[in-house]
Parts: C-alpha cells; structure tokens; sequence
C-alpha cells in the first residue's frame, strides 16, 4: 500500500510530460501513416493536426488540475524533478497561453501557405522542452531541455524554406545560439568540478560549506558568470541582444510571437532555482551583473527603438526594455522582488501577446508580397477602416509604456518602489529617465495612428471572429484587471511563499 | 579485466559520432537509386545467406559460453545462494553505468532520446523537396509535331 502510494506521489509528477511526448509521438505518426497509406506525397492535414493539438492541450490541462502533488513541494526521479505550487502555476499559465495561440496562428498559416505538419509537431515539441525546464531540478535536465527548446526554434525560424531571409536568420540562430549553450555548458562543467554535483538541492548545501571555508569562491563565481551569459542570450537581456533583430525580422511572424512571448518564464524559474535557491550565498556576485545586464538593457530597449521604422523590430527593442525591468526586479534579492517578478511578467506576457495580436491582424490588402515586416505607416488612418482594432492599439501601448488607468503602471510602479526599498538610488534614476524615453516611440505609433494627416490610406483583411475573441479577452483583461488587481497578487504570493520559504 | 572498461566506450563514442557520420556523408555523395538496390541482390543471396549462418553460429556458441551454470538451480538453496564475493567486488564500470543511467539520470537519457528525434524530424522538414504536381515534360514539347498537338493524358 505505502509502495503504491509512493508511486502515486512521487513518479507521476512528470505525467503531463509524458502525455505530452507520447500524444507528440502519435500526432508524427498518423500523419506519415496517412501519406503512406493514401500513398501521396503530401497531404493537407494542417487544419486536423490544429484540432489534435487542442485536444492535446485541453487533455494536459485536465492532467494539470488533477495532480496531487501541485501543493507541496516533492523531488522525485533521483532529485532530478522539483514540482513546486510555483511550477504548477508556470505549467498552467503555458498551456494557457499555448491554446491561446492556436487560436491566434490558425489564420495565418493558412495565408503564409505552411502546410506542413511538421510545424505544430514543432510547436508541441518546444512546448515539451518549456515544461521540461519548469520542473528540472538538475543541471544537466535543465540544459538539454533548453537544447531541445533552442533545437526547436532554430528550425521553426528558418521553416519558410522558399524565403532566403528565412533561412539565412535560422542559420544566425542556429550558430550563436550553439555557441551559447556551449558557454552554459562549460559554466556546468566548472561547477561539476568543484562542487561534485549539478543537482540544485545539493548544491546549496556544498555552496554554503564551500563559501564559509573560502575555497574555491572564485572558480565558482567564474562559473556561475558563464551560465548568467547563456541565459542573459536566451532571455534576450542586453549585452547579448544584437542577434535577436536579425533573427526575428527574418523568422515567420508567428514564430517569432512565440519565441518573444513563451520561454521568458521558464528561463526565469530556472534563473531562480539556481541564483536564488542554490547559490544565494553568492548573491553580492551575481547581483552586480544582473544589474548591470538590467540598466543596459533598459538603455537599449529605450534608444534603440527610437530609429526602427518597423514595427516588429519596435515590438522587439520594446521586449528588450521590459526584460530590463524583470532583471531589475530579480536582483533585488528578496521574496517581494520575486512576487513582483511574476505579476511583472504576466502581465508583460498577455500585453505583447495583444500587441503582437493587432500586428498580425492588421494585414494590409493591397501590398500582398509584402507579408514579412511591416513599416509603422502602414497603420496610418486604420482609425477610418477599423477604429475598434486602433483603440485597442491605443489601449495596449498605454499598458506597456505604464500609464496609469491600465494594468502595465502597477508592475512598472513596483519596480520603481522596490529599487528606492533596497536602495539603487542611482539606477532608479537612470531607469526612470529612460523609461521615459520608451515612452516616446510607443507615443509615436499613436501618433501615426490618430493624428497624421494623410488621404491614403490602406485597407485591411477582414478580422476573423475567434482572433477578435482572443484580443477582445486580452483587451477587457487589460482594462478590467486594474480595478482588482489583488487575485494576481495574492495567487503570487503563495506561489513564493510555498516555493521559497525556509 | 583490466578495468578499463572506458576505453572501450571512448571507442564506440569515437566510431559512432565520427565514422558513422563519414559513412552518411559517403551515401550522401553516391546517388543511388532506389531500383537498383534490388535488381542482383540474388546472386549474392548464397554467400550472404553463408556467412550469416557463420556470425549466428558464433553468437550461439558465445552465448552458450558466457553464462555460467547455477549449481543451485535444482536444490532448496535456490533462493539462498548468493556469491558475495561478485556482488561486492566486482561490479564493473559498465554495469555501475548501467545503472546510473537507468536510475539517476533517467530523464536526460529519456530527453536526450526525445532531442535527437526532434533532430530528425527537423532536418526532414527543412530538407524534404515536395515535388510540385509538374505536368512539363521538355522531351513532349519539343518532339512535338502538328499532328500530335492534341492528345489525353492521365490524371493522378
């Protein structure tokens, strides 16, 4: 009975992994045994492979509710696997968001003509590699899932085979990408040598002997400075951006809403389970290029955007600036800064969504050839043809410049509160400054919006009807979500207390 | 043994990871269609089908010598014989990796596998050409003559 019971607890933590890897496995295989049947070279199964994918989503969402183990906190499989409330939560808020961008990608693989079915095999795959990661409690898991997320999106940004910039920005991906896991790698490596192990529950405890007896301190610090780059490159944070323009102007749009929005929180769970809970001793180190990478992302995000007439290129130098503040807030070493971490980022996470959303949706009519990147005046009198979509623009640049009768001032105010508690006098000030200047380019496209005086305008496709649902919930979300903010807030808390406390 | 056992892995990983990819390179290179695979696979089929026999044979006689004969097997001390003497001391390193790998590192060995998959199926989807439904055949329109303009062809 106890052994029973063990294996109720314990082993079946990673059940919805499992499901999701074997439903991956069945979806590859009913569509090679439909073109081997049908005996046809290819087939147009995109449209039921969509469907099964929903059902794989809504299957791993019942398995989420119904895991026992979402309250406390087991390590399972050898220390390999922590399941948190925390992780619970992240897996929770991904699928969520996955399901949601079905619905948003259904219309446009259609009019970007992917009929592969290797795409949303793809899709689950890095959806696979995002769970992974939630849950790894080792090193070593946590970079091969992060292998098998960046394997992923190498090909998912050059699947447009027939487009050179596709190509050519997958290869980009492809080799810096490599060459940053090779840093994880090696930082891995260093601690393995010191410390004997990767696992994070033994790590904090051989960290604090090695610390307090002053031995090895520097190899360590060194090590844990090689990781921080890797994943300063994978969160896009600033040192390390230069390659995500290139990459992302020349990738499918949908992909590049993927890769923009889904794997900031896991990579950010992972930056805690390893700076906050095994080597917190550490903290007066690694503090200072968290900080560092912070400011200068902001700086960035903030300048960079001002000369981008593109709008994918603005949303993506805008992306830039708001990792800045999550580092921000990382840094400042206490359980209120990680809280507001995570209100921070949801709320990131279903703004850019919304953003990203009205830029796929305003596809204009009469330059057909030019599906890739759209220029900024493109937008110019979308208020004549559809005044609804260029309020809900309006709404959701407000959200992320921070303007206080929308969600995006409450996490933006945070980060200033909490930088002014622990005493970054000197950074506040600068982030303050440049956030102002942030809000000048999403000013602008306002601008272009409302009040630019031109006859000619464009016309737009018609919208269709479960996209306008998708923006219609994460517009009310935006507006509404400011009255009563205290859910998020109280769902946050617990998920740091139960995961963080001691 | 000469507890090396390491060594022999190094080998494997060497030949598996480098000659293995120079013999997919090699195939790469050599354009084989696949008609021709199978047109004299007969008259090799008696000298394959012979040293086949030979290989089988030769793990038949390995196997029937590597495992030793339990001298309990017919006794009531079946249950109770144990030869600490190998369970203490010789625990090789293949078998100690054996059991790491299906132990506690399970999941990377399970991740690793799920990687190199995805791997596959990536270089299929970026690589694999569907052949558009091309209906121009060059030899047809240049050979054609005035009498021949018209003519059926066969739908797929």
């Amino acid at each position: 009975m106890t052994i029973i019971n063990c294996i109720k607890v314990k082993e079946l933590s990673l059940f919805l992994e499992f499901f999701l890897a074997i439903a991956l496995l069945y979806i590859i295989l009913s569509n090679l045994l439909l073109l081997r049947l049908k005996n046809v070279r290819y087939f147009l199964t995109q449209n039921s492979n969509l469907n099964l994918s929903y059902l794989v989503f809504f299957l791993s969402l019942f398995l989420i509710f119904n895991n026992d183990s979402r309250f406390l906190s087991y390590s399972s499989f050898y220390f390999t696997v922590n399941s948190s409330y925390l992780s619970f939560l992240a897996k929770l808020f991904v699928i969520l968001l996955s399901l949601l961008f079905l619905t948003i990608i259904r219309n446009e693989l259609e009019f970007q003509k992917i009929n592969k079915f290797e795409y949303l095999v793809l899709f689950l795959f890095s959806k696979l590699s995002l769970l992974f990661l939630i849950t790894a409690g080792d090193l070593l898991l946590a970079y091969l899932s992060i292998e098998l997320q960046s394997l992923a999106f190498y090909i998912l940004t050059g699947f447009t085979r027939k487009s050179n910039y596709s190509i050519a920005s997958g290869l980009k991906y492809f080799v810096l990408s490599s060459l940053t896991s090779a840093f994880f790698l090696f930082g891995c490596s260093f601690i393995y040598g010191i410390l004997g192990t990767l696992n994070f529950q033994e790590l904090q405890i051989l960290c604090v002997l090695k610390v307090f007896n002053g031995c090895y301190t520097n190899l360590l610090q060194f090590s844990l400075l090689f990781i921080l780059l890797a994943l300063f490159f994978k969160l896009v944070a600033a040192p390390f951006h230069f390659w995500a323009p290139v990459v992302y102007n020349g990738a499918p749009t949908i992909s590049v809403i993927f890769f923009s929005v889904m794997p900031k929180i896991s990579v950010f769970i992972l930056m805690l389970k390893l700076y906050y809970y095994s080597f917190y001793y550490l903290f007066d180190f690694w503090k200072f290029y968290i900080v560092l990478a912070s400011m200068l992302s902001v700086f960035v995000g903030s300048i960079g955007g001002l000369e981008q007439r593109k709008l994918k290129a603005l949303l993506i130098y805008s992306g830039i600036n708001h990792i800045g503040y999550l580092l921000f807030l990382l840094s400042a070493g206490a359980f209120n800064g990680i809280q507001a971490l995570f209100i921070y980022l949801f709320i990131y996470k279903i703004s850019s969504i919304c953003t990203w959303l009205v830029v796929l949706l305003s596809k204009s009519k009469t330059n057909k050839g030019q599906k890739q990147s759209r220029d900024l005046s493109n937008l110019v009198l979308l208020r004549k043809s559809n005044l609804t979509l260029a309020i809900i623009i309006t709404i959701t640049l407000f959200s992320i410049a921070g303007l206080p009768p929308l969600v995006g001032f409450l996490p933006k105010i945070s980060v200033f509160l909490f930088a002014m508690k622990f005493s970054f006098y000197v950074p506040v000030i600068l982030v303050a400054f440049f956030s102002i200047i942030a809000t000048f380019y999403y000013l602008r496209i306002i601008k272009v919006l409302f009040f630019e005086k031109v006859l000619v305008g464009l016309l737009y496709y018609k919208i269709n009807q479960q996209e306008a649902l998708v923006l219609a919930i994460f517009t009310y979300f935006l507006l509404f979500i400011f009255t009563q903010p205290t859910l998020i807030y109280l769902i946050s808390y617990k998920a740091v207390f139960l995961t963080f406390h001691v | 043994m000469l507890e090396c056992e390491l060594l022999g892995f190094i080998f494997f990983i060497v030949y598996i990871g480098a000659i293995a990819v120079l013999f997919v390179f090699v195939v790469m290179l050599i354009d084989i269609k696949g008609s021709n695979l199978l047109q004299n696979s007969l008259q090799y089929f008696t000298f394959g089908f012979l040293i086949s026999i030979v290989f089988l044979l030769e793990i038949g006689t390995l196997l029937t010598q590597s495992f030793k004969f339990n001298y309990c097997s017919d006794t009531i001390f079946l249950n109770q014989f144990y030869n600490w003497y190998t369970k203490l001391e010789l625990i090789y390193e293949i078998t100690v990796l054996g059991h790491l790998i299906y132990s506690n590192f399970v999941l990377a060995f399970l991740l690793i596998g799920i990687l190199l998959f995805l791997v596959i199926i990536g270089v299929v989807a970026l690589t694999l050409e569907l052949e558009t439904n091309n209906s121009q055949i060059h030899l047809r329109q240049l050979t054609r003559t005035f009498n021949r303009a018209v003519f059926f062809s066969t739908l797929k």
